[in-house]
């Protein structure tokens, strides 16, 4: 089967754990090479998180149940790249203008 | 989890610690003129300790309880998921538990160290005289102790903390004495 190279989740989770715990916690699974946590929208309980994570072999069934015991919900899988190498999305030339 | 990183866990403590320490008061200044024998002013200390211990330990359970459970139902209708299994449900757990043994374990502590001199006069090892005086201390300096601790999370000055803590103390040893007096 393909490696998931990169994913990038948006995520809703508590307060608490910060997302310093949570991307260190990530950041060690197997097969990962660094992890980018970035908040976009804070309320009073609870954050609305991008989570991007790159590595050679992305244990995504890991990076799930990971996040459900952090009791963090994946609203959507915004990116995936799999294969050999890091595909970047292509701009057409309707989105250039 | 730091056994005080929780205000809750603080209060509870502070707030017990006190009231333990308030009954030993009550129960010292209580048989301070009567010749009461120190074995009896220990155990009706320890009677009282036991019984504010459970209260503490059960009360604050239930009450945490239900408090923790309408916060966890909270959590998940804003995430939209169940928080069974979570490191979120572990930790309001633990608050529980930790919350509850603070509450039980605050009062118990608070009154029944002041009155271990009782228990020495009783051996023989120290007068009445001398196990009431330092009986009084030793509540006083918990008093004392009480105060720079919340003083030391508010950033006061400790003395005037300390000093509005032993007030209380000596207050009720006034009133408790007066009433000695009078009946």
């Amino acid at each position: 089967m393909a490696r998931i190279l990169r994913l990038v989740l948006d995520v809703v989770k508590l307060l608490e754990p910060s997302i310093i715990e949570i991307a260190e916690k990530l950041a060690e699974l197997p097969g990962v090479d660094g992890v980018n946590i970035g908040v976009i929208e804070i309320d009073k309980k609870v954050e609305n998180v991008r989570i991007t994570i790159e590595g050679q072999d992305i244990p995504v069934e890991k990076v799930f149940s990971l996040l459900d015991k952090f009791g963090a919900a994946v609203h959507s899988i915004d990116e995936v790249i799999a294969g050999k190498r890091l595909v970047e999305h292509a701009i057409t030339l309707e989105e250039e203008v | 989890m730091g056994l005080f990183s929780d205000p809750v866990a603080r209060r509870y403590f502070v707030m017990n610690t006190y009231d333990g320490v308030m009954t030993a008061l009550g129960i010292i200044f209580g048989t301070f003129l009567g010749n009461v024998p120190p074995a009896t002013v220990f155990k009706a200390g320890l009677g009282a300790s036991i019984a504010i211990m459970i209260s503490g330990l059960w009360g604050a359970y239930m009450a945490e309880r239900a408090e923790r459970l309408a916060e966890k139902k909270e959590m998940e209708k804003l995430l939209l998921k169940p928080l069974d299994g979570t490191t979120v449900e572990e930790k309001l757990r633990e608050r529980v538990l930790l919350n509850a043994l603070i509450d039980g374990l605050s009062p118990f502590l608070g009154s029944l160290l002041p009155l271990f001199p009782f228990l020495l006069a009783d051996s023989g090892i120290i007068g009445i005289t001398l196990a009431r005086i330092s009986s009084v201390i030793m509540a006083l300096l918990i008093l004392i102790f009480l105060g720079v601790f919340l003083a030391k999370i508010s950033g006061e000055k400790p003395l005037k903390r300390a000093l509005i803590f032993l007030t209380g103390g000596l207050l009720t040893g006034a009133i408790v004495i007066a009433l000695e007096v009078l009946f």
